[in-house]
């Protein structure tokens, strides 16, 4: 499969996204810090999160209905894509994961640079996109809303991980406000930019939300099943794993787990282990997979009612894909 | 087909699921794919199937049960939720494992 082409447009809205920094960025050492947190959110490769879902996703919806790529397009994607590295930064602050370059500033800079990219930037872009000026405030105000989704969602998963035991409903409501409906507001805009029939923005606007959330879910048991040890058990934080097992077990092993989740911070790697075995013997591991196998299969299916031009339509199924445990290559 | 139109489709309880709680609301429209009906609650499964049942036998599964989701899509889902259960149960514990802890490029959470 020629896979050139991607590689070609997402190294242009790479680029924009730095050159966008420099544009709007009001004084220069406030460009060098944001470059700086942008890089680093993108060093880790194509096949990391922040590039296949910034860069590569608005690329491919957009090549699913028209074949041609604009500038509007890329000013699109480096608006996408700057947002997108304001999040994971602002993620990596509160769990306190910041690594490489970052760590070497004051986390105050790296949180003050986050938000400019979350909050300014991507806005600016998209009010000076070369398009039509209702399209660009359309898209602008697609973004305002986006983003009041994924706040909610914030708040949401701050507060079930609060609660200790939230319901599975509660972290299912966290993850599509959070994961889904981000993945949405990409893919709904590109759609959107690329003059899609409302049907098709509404196709491809499902297929982001449910590949978001499979992404999330497949996510919260790589990071319990995974090689590296787990970032929620040392954060304390629940994810749909184990809210789901609190839901099954009884009061006993309900009690039981909460006293090995508390001595997570002394012996990672034994209640690691542990905290596996007990969703693998309850039935919740397989679950959670269920559950990530229906989100994959809703959002190839709506990428069929979409119907995107061959070229983006594999690399498209190619993403839900990844998010797959059945039908990982 | 005599001619007629197809019976109209009564919903009499979907505007009571609706209000119920905006939960469940958010369950039926964005969740409605993705949820077995075991997971649904009780009562809403049940208002689940009149509605699939009515939608059936009057011939007309592209009733919305909410947020654009059809009955056709929740029967379909259905479907599927049967397709992966049989496919899942093929595979040992061990496999699913192995499969999960290559993470397929997902990088970490914050980038999901």
């Amino acid at each position: 499969m020629d896979r050139s082409w991607l590689a070609e447009r997402v190294g242009r809205a790479r680029d924009e996204s730095f050159v966008a920094i420099e544009r709007f960025s009001r004084r220069p050492v406030q460009a060098a810090l944001l470059k700086k947190i942008l890089a680093s959110a993108l060093e880790r490769g194509a096949d990391h999160g922040v590039c296949r879902m910034a860069l590569q996703l608005p690329l491919l919806v957009h090549a699913g209905i028209r074949a041609a790529a604009d500038e509007s397009l890329y000013k699109l994607a480096a608006a996408l894509t700057v947002l997108e590295a304001g999040i994971y930064t602002l993620d990596h602050i509160v769990d306190r994961e910041l690594d490489g370059p970052l760590l070497e500033l004051p986390q105050t800079l790296v949180l003050l640079g986050s938000i400019c990219l979350v909050s300014h930037l991507p806005t600016q872009v998209l009010l000076d996109l070369p398009c039509d000026p209702q399209l660009a405030g359309c898209l602008a105000r697609m973004l305002a809303d986006g983003l009041a989704q994924i706040g909610a969602g914030q708040l949401e998963d701050v507060a079930t991980g609060a609660a200790g035991a939230a319901p599975s409903e509660a972290i299912q409501l966290a993850v599509t406000l959070k994961s889904g409906d981000r993945r949405a507001l990409f893919t709904s805009m590109a759609a959107t930019l690329a003059r899609g029939t409302p049907p098709q923005v509404a196709a491809y606007t499902e297929f982001g939300r449910a590949l978001g959330i499979a992404r999330q879910l497949r996510s919260d048991l790589v990071d319990l099943f995974g090689t590296r040890p787990s970032r929620d058990l040392a954060s304390g934080t629940l994810t749909m794993p184990l809210a789901l097992y609190f839901e099954r077990c009884d009061e006993t092993r309900s009690a039981q787990m909460k006293r090995l989740l508390a001595s997570a911070p002394r012996e990672p790697q034994a209640v690691q282990r542990q905290v596996r075995e007990h969703l693998r013997d309850s039935g919740v591991l397989r679950e959670v997979v269920r559950r990530i196998e229906q989100q994959c299969a809703l959002a190839l299916n709506r990428l069929e009612q979409a119907q995107p031009v061959q070229r983006a339509a594999e690399l498209l199924r190619d993403l839900v894909r990844s998010a797959s445990v059945l039908q990982a290559r | 087909m005599d001619g007629r139109s197809p019976p109209r489709l009564l919903l009499p309880n979907k505007q009571s699921i609706l209000k119920t709680d905006t939960n469940i609301r958010h369950l039926l429209g964005y969740h409605a794919l993705a949820h077995p009906a075991k997971a649904y609650p009780p009562d809403v499964r049940a208002t689940l199937q009149t509605i699939g049942t009515r939608a059936v036998m009057s011939n007309n599964t592209q009733v919305s049960i909410g947020n654009d989701v059809t009955v056709s899509d929740f029967l379909a889902s259905m479907e599927a939720a049967a397709v992966h259960t049989a496919a899942l149960d093929a595979i040992s514990d061990e496999e699913l494992e192995a499969r999960i802890s290559k993470d397929g490029g997902l990088g970490s959470s914050g980038s999901c």
